[in-house]
């Protein structure tokens, strides 16, 4: 059905780490962050010619990604899950010092009262190091979404995040 | 380290908590299900008719850079052993009512109404096919590339290209049914160009933007397309003044209320300036690059404003004719419009073609 199969894997297997990494921060959890990245690259497979061809296949996965996760049954399912216990605090990646672990849970604790699309925000601007309009062009919002959704996001974070109290926005710079 | 950066660290020492998974497997499965999911779904495909505005004026910048202008570019003349001599188109009619004749298909089969069933037509490379608007040939591209043209009844094929591309550029026959409209090139390349029947020869778009699914005017002067971000877009026949529908598609949710878009371009007015679409919206996943054979909305080029219809019920299929009609396909109807959208004909289809795509209506 779907011409360039062996680039589609190709494709995959070099990029569906990335892919889940963002997963994991938008949903905090192992098995939603697997569904929704096997969700983004079912949907690009299905798209593959097209995408192959115009050289975007991973801009059109994230799209996919990012508008799954603030989807309306997404959310229900987020929140479900999100109210549960914190996953147990073992350090996967040798970031093992407790002061080092005791922020990263915080900090995931506090990505964590945020709403699906001020998380998305946050991932995209700071992990993922979009400029607001490129986010906003992911998400299918306005510019000044991104910037309302990304104050509320950092207010709620400097809330629950000592560390972060003095953070310095940078609304308006377009970075 | 300030706090921009501890911010970006925590995230990166989160995100590297996560268990690599392998993804292969699972995701060709899961797209096996939605491609099995929207072939259920897709005769169902619903659209209410609403008349809404039309349009004011012609968008007046192109959204898309250009992109540089290959050369036309001769290719070598395919072993054709004989010339076309496409048959006489009989007079008559698939269906009483309803001048002229309709053809179906699905991915393989082609058929033509007859008002006893229908007559095959091919039985198997339909999927990227497309008949003459004469109605005295057939052309396809088949899984190797290949452009074979046969008359009416499927019979006399002869090849006339190789290399074609097949997935998303069926070809699209001229108005004087004498040249298509398609693309070749290898995997990952596509260069679209018309197609001389006769002769062999291809001669490139002056304009190589990403487009797929691409349209002929009946009047021969414009030709339509969807980008590969599910915007539509027309230019003129050889590709250039290309311009991008405005509003349609653009990830501005200001200037695309209900972020309306379509990868999925069905059939071009006579002067160019309606397309009919299968329209998505909202959350809706795009559609693939296969060809899909549904429209339930038409879309101004100008504007970029959904056209009302003056139908009821589920709209499965829009096909605009030369002459400025519009047949109009719902569940087990037809629906013959003039250009006024006035009503002409109204007739049941058969059951026959249920489970088929309406392909084409050509003249009697």
């Amino acid at each position: 059905m779907v011409a360039g199969e062996d680039e589609y894997v190709a494709f995959v297997r070099a990029r569906s780490h990335a892919l889940l990494r963002s997963a994991y921060l938008l949903t905090g959890d192992q098995h939603l962050a697997e569904d929704l990245v096997q969700e983004a690259l079912a949907r690009t497979h299905r798209a593959w010619s097209r995408l192959h061809e115009i050289g975007n296949a991973e801009a059109y996965a994230r799209r996919v990604m990012y508008h799954q996760q603030v989807s309306v049954w997404r959310r229900r399912r987020t929140a479900e899950v999100l109210s549960g216990d914190l996953p147990e605090p073992a350090d996967r990646r040798g970031h093992d010092d407790p002061e080092s672990i005791t922020r990263r849970m915080t900090v995931e604790r506090a990505l964590r009262s945020l709403s699906p699309r001020q998380r998305a925000v946050v991932v995209l601007r700071y992990f993922e190091d979009h400029t607001e309009a490129e986010a906003a062009d992911l998400l299918g919002v306005s510019v000044s979404t991104v910037k309302t959704q990304t104050a509320r996001a950092l207010e709620q974070l400097r809330k629950l995040v000592p560390e972060l109290r003095q953070f310095r926005t940078t609304e308006g710079t377009g970075r | 380290m300030n706090d921009d950066d501890l911010l970006r660290d925590s995230l990166t020492e989160i995100g590297d908590q996560v268990k690599s998974v392998d993804f292969v497997d699972r995701s060709l499965a899961r797209s096996k299900r939605i491609g099995r999911s929207r072939a259920l779904a897709s005769g169902a495909a619903a659209a209410c008719a609403l008349v809404l505005a039309g349009g004011l004026a012609w968008q007046v910048a192109l959204t898309e850079p250009d992109q540089p202008s290959p050369a036309t570019v001769p290719t070598a003349l395919p072993s054709v052993t004989s010339s076309p001599s496409p048959n006489a188109t009989p007079v008559g009619s698939s269906i009483a009512g309803l001048p002229g004749w309709l053809y179906y298909a699905d991915s393989e089969r082609l058929v033509r109404v007859t008002k006893s069933g229908v007559d095959t037509v091919l039985e198997k490379d339909a999927y990227a096919a497309s008949v003459s608007p004469d109605g005295a040939r057939v052309a396809f591209v088949d899984k190797s590339g290949k452009v074979v043209v046969t008359d009416r009844d499927g019979k006399n094929h002869r090849t006339v290209f190789q290399g074609a591309k097949y997935y998303g550029y069926e070809p699209a026959w001229s108005p004087d049914s004498e040249r298509l409209l398609l693309a070749k090139g290898p995997d990952g390349e596509a260069t679209k160009g018309i197609l001389t029947v006769a002769t062999g020869r291809f001669t490139a778009l002056v304009d190589q933007r990403s487009a797929i699914h691409l349209l002929w005017s009946a009047d021969g002067q414009h030709i339509g397309y969807a980008t590969g971000e599910c915007r539509l877009a027309t230019a003129d026949a050889d590709g250039g003044n290309a311009r991008v529908v405005p509003g349609f598609g653009s990830a501005d949710v200001q200037a695309n209320y209900g972020r309306r878009r379509s990868c999925d371009p069905y059939s071009m007015s006579a002067d160019g300036g309606l397309i009919s679409v299968w329209l998505r919206k909202g959350e809706e996943e795009d559609s693939d690059i296969a060809r899909d054979l549904i429209a339930d909305t038409v879309i101004d080029v100008r504007t970029g404003e959904n056209v009302g219809l003056p139908v009821r019920g589920d709209v499965q299929a829009i096909l605009f004719q030369p002459n400025g009609d519009i047949l109009v396909r719902t569940v087990g109807k037809l629906t013959l419009l003039g250009p006024d959208f006035a009503v002409k004909a109204e007739v049941p289809e058969p059951a026959a073609v249920n489970d088929l795509k309406l392909l084409a209506y050509t003249p009697d």
